[in-house]
């Protein structure tokens, strides 16, 4: 069967628009129009200015050419440092939440955790949070003078695993990540729950009586009926960690020395702080095209065939 | 019926028409109601008694002249006000009154032509006269004045009386014997001094001291005048001097996690003996009581280095500048002369805390210790020196600052950690 051309397609969209004015009106002009403004126009004036040198006060912008991308790829530590942090945190929340959250919501379904609505509750609770009291609260919890976190561990003769949170450059980032974590595993969980009352309960129960365990039936019999869940909660654990910027803000602001930038809080700090929304433009063009790999990669090798199921 | 209608619109003419008369001959003798002039104020609020003041400031000022001109106040917290002020600043509706940064972030605001010239205010009003001296110093650029200090500092050791007295110690008049008091501090399981670095500013106190100190203040004023580069042999031993003291316990464990709120708790718990840091903690030392302190404490300036003059560091905390863009700069200044006249500093005292740019502001409400310390600053002369952070463009200072924070922890050497602030300070203002 021969393809539609071109040509073919407008004549098809005029005549569509021509019969449906409303919706192409209300359902396609008007978002198409929407996007482009508040979406469209930042990302093209981003990039243009990533090619300028500007202070975000005078008036005159000055055209310095590649200078800002060179400065980024050849001599900006910063920004390796922050795209490695990065990397890291996707590392953390990919299998800290992630694998939290599937087995609580198996334990969930299955019935062995009690009282399973409470708990669905109390582990949801943290995503309705805004990061930024999320933050604090850590900030407080983790203190090394007076924190809870501290005085539990030493309590209960653990005294020896008490770190410098926030302070130690070799783990900060990690306490993070895994604040981030904890913040976020109401998110898996409650899709993988929801994935998992999709399975029809036959499969779980032809499982039982193959003698699987529950080791077995979440590894065999879960994880690959949950397939689709799975990409789409990789899929927004990956953004979710390229966007981190909210705790790094609140708790450490890059400190120690730089140790926990990322690279959305390395716009901010370059373009506000250092008044360079030239280079901090830059930044954020580096972080589209990381973007855009990502999901490239993710619809081609972890989306595809994935609601094949 | 016909002639009642008639006579009804003959009287409502006639009516109408005195009326009008009326209104016009009153209008010609009575006076014009115009509109105030509206003056935006813009300013930080890092405490909660910053906005209690700001708020009192404006109100009382509108009580009395927001007939004449009206003020509205809008602020940030002081985290974010610095990214909110570009934004604000270079907006097609900017503020006609601002708070500003001293030093290099001021130069900044008065190199993109937002700061208007204060100096013909400063002659109308005097108020060169009656400001601390430093302060004015800090606000001349060139042989113009851009800025009014309404809020000074400075940085000195803070001390526990009551741990001195216990453990038999003289105040230091020399760097040897503070060192001296620290060992014995230390000894005695007290920690010799409070850092507090977990926001990385903190460190930088006791650098520039005792690099102003140990190598004179022209050598300090080379370095952020980007006239010394920050590879100077100076800056990496004062650097080092700060690795030793870190490598050898002088601060509280864990310094680079704790902020200086949170450090309040073992400062009052007398855990640390000294504490080098700015006045404008006085708020947290003072605590819920009326008059400084909550605990024994005084103070004494960083002392001489080998020999040399020491210099104390008084500053700027809070300035105010006037948009160079107000179409009233000159009721916007007679609202900043309201901001530094006598009884608005002296209520400044009692809402906010010290210490007000005006050495006419009643200070008898204060402690004898503060009392003391305002005096020093007032005796300070014209100009000292302004702390790294306040005294270059943010980007120099911040890599200083972390590369100063990966010293004390040990990540980078002295060398390394100077070579990293040049390097930065190269790209800002090119090579030296």
């Amino acid at each position: 069967m021969a393809h539609p051309s071109l040509a073919d397609e407008r004549t098809s969209f005029i005549r569509f628009a021509q019969t449906h004015q409303f919706v192409t009106l209300f359902g396609i002009l008007l978002p198409l129009a929407v996007f482009a403004v508040f979406v469209g126009y930042p990302i093209v004036f981003t990039i243009y200015l990533s090619f300028f040198d500007w202070n975000g006060m005078a008036p005159e912008k000055t055209f310095v050419g590649l200078q800002n991308y060179r400065y980024l790829l050849f001599s900006d530590k910063y920004f390796y440092t922050a795209l490695l942090n990065n990397v890291k945190w996707v590392g953390v929340t990919l299998s800290f939440p992630v694998l939290l959250g599937l087995i609580i919501a198996y334990g969930l379904r299955s019935r062995i955790i009690p009282m399973p609505a409470l708990i669905r509750t109390v582990i949801f609770f943290p995503v309705t949070m805004s990061l930024i009291s999320v933050g604090l609260m850590f900030l407080l919890i983790l203190n090394p003078l007076f924190g809870a976190f501290d005085t539990i561990l030493q309590s209960i003769g653990l005294g020896s695993l008490v770190m410098e949170w926030f302070g130690d450059y070799r783990i900060a980032l990690y306490t993070l990540a895994v604040v981030s974590g904890w913040a976020f595993t109401g998110m898996p969980m409650i899709l993988y729950f929801a994935g998992l009352g999709d399975v029809p309960q036959e499969t779980f129960d032809a499982a039982k009586i193959e003698g699987a365990g529950h080791f077995r039936m979440l590894t065999q019999v879960a994880v690959p009926q949950l397939r689709p869940v799975t990409a789409v909660v990789v899929m927004l654990t990956l953004f979710e960690s390229l966007r981190a910027f909210d705790l790094v803000a609140v708790m450490t602001k890059g400190a120690p020395f730089g140790s926990t930038n990322v690279l959305g809080y390395l716009v901010y700090l370059e373009s506000f702080w250092n008044s360079r929304f030239g280079y901090g433009a830059t930044l954020s063009v580096a972080i589209l095209v990381i973007s855009i790999l990502m999901a490239t990669f993710v619809m081609k090798k972890l989306m595809k065939g994935a609601f094949d199921v | 019926m016909q002639s009642n209608l008639i006579f009804s619109r003959r009287y409502f003419l006639a009516a109408a028409l005195a009326a009008g008369s009326l209104a016009a001959t009153l209008g010609g003798v009575a006076p014009a109601f115009a509109a105030p002039i509206e003056i935006r104020y813009f300013y930080r609020a890092p405490w909660p008694s910053s906005e209690t003041y700001a708020n009192w400031l404006i109100n009382e000022w509108n009580k009395v002249n927001g007939d004449r001109i009206h003020v509205t106040g809008a602020s940030v917290d002081g985290e974010t006000y610095k990214t909110k002020q570009t934004i604000e600043l270079a907006s097609s509706n900017p503020p006609d009154v601002f708070y500003s940064w001293e030093g290099g972030r001021a130069a900044e605001v008065i190199k993109n032509g937002f700061a208007a010239d204060l100096t013909p205010y400063y002659a109308k009003y005097g108020w060169d006269k009656f400001l601390v001296p430093a302060g004015v110093s800090l606000a001349t650029f060139g042989d113009r004045k851009y800025f009014v200090p309404t809020e000074i500092g400075a940085s000195v050791v803070w001390y526990r009386k009551d741990l001195y007295e216990k453990l038999g110690l003289k105040v230091p008049t020399t760097w040897e014997q503070l060192m001296a008091n620290a060992k014995v501090a230390k000894d005695n399981g007290y920690w010799p001094f409070m850092l507090a670095n977990q926001k990385k500013w903190p460190a930088q106190f006791m650098w520039s001291a005792i690099l102003v100190n140990k190598y004179g203040l022209d050598t300090y004023q080379g370095l952020v005048d980007n006239k010394i580069p920050w590879t100077d042999q100076r800056a990496v031993a004062v650097t080092k001097i700060m690795q030793d003291l870190a490598k050898a316990g002088m601060f509280e464990p864990s310094f680079n996690s704790i902020d200086v709120g949170p450090a309040m708790v073992p400062w009052s718990q007398s855990k640390a003996l000294h504490w080098y840091q700015g006045s404008f903690n006085l708020g947290r030392f003072r605590g819920d009581k009326e008059k400084c302190c909550v605990v024994p404490m005084d103070f004494f300036p960083l002392p001489p280095i080998d020999g040399n003059k020491p210099v104390m560091s008084v500053f700027a905390e809070d300035t105010i500048m006037i948009h160079a863009k107000s179409p009233n700069k000159d009721a916007a200044a007679e609202f900043v002369n309201w901001m530094i006249s006598k009884p608005a500093m002296t209520e400044k005292l009692a809402i906010d805390k010290p210490y007000p740019s005006s050495t006419e502001a009643d200070l008898s409400r204060l402690s004898e210790m503060e009392q003391r310390l305002a005096k020093a600053m007032a005796d300070a002369g014209s100009f000292t020196f302004m702390h790294v952070d306040h005294a270059v463009s943010p980007a120099i200072s911040d890599k200083f600052l972390d590369s100063v924070q990966a010293v004390l922890a040990g990540a980078m050497t002295p060398e390394e950690a100077m070579q990293q602030t040049e390097n930065e300070a190269a790209r800002v203002r090119g090579k030296i």
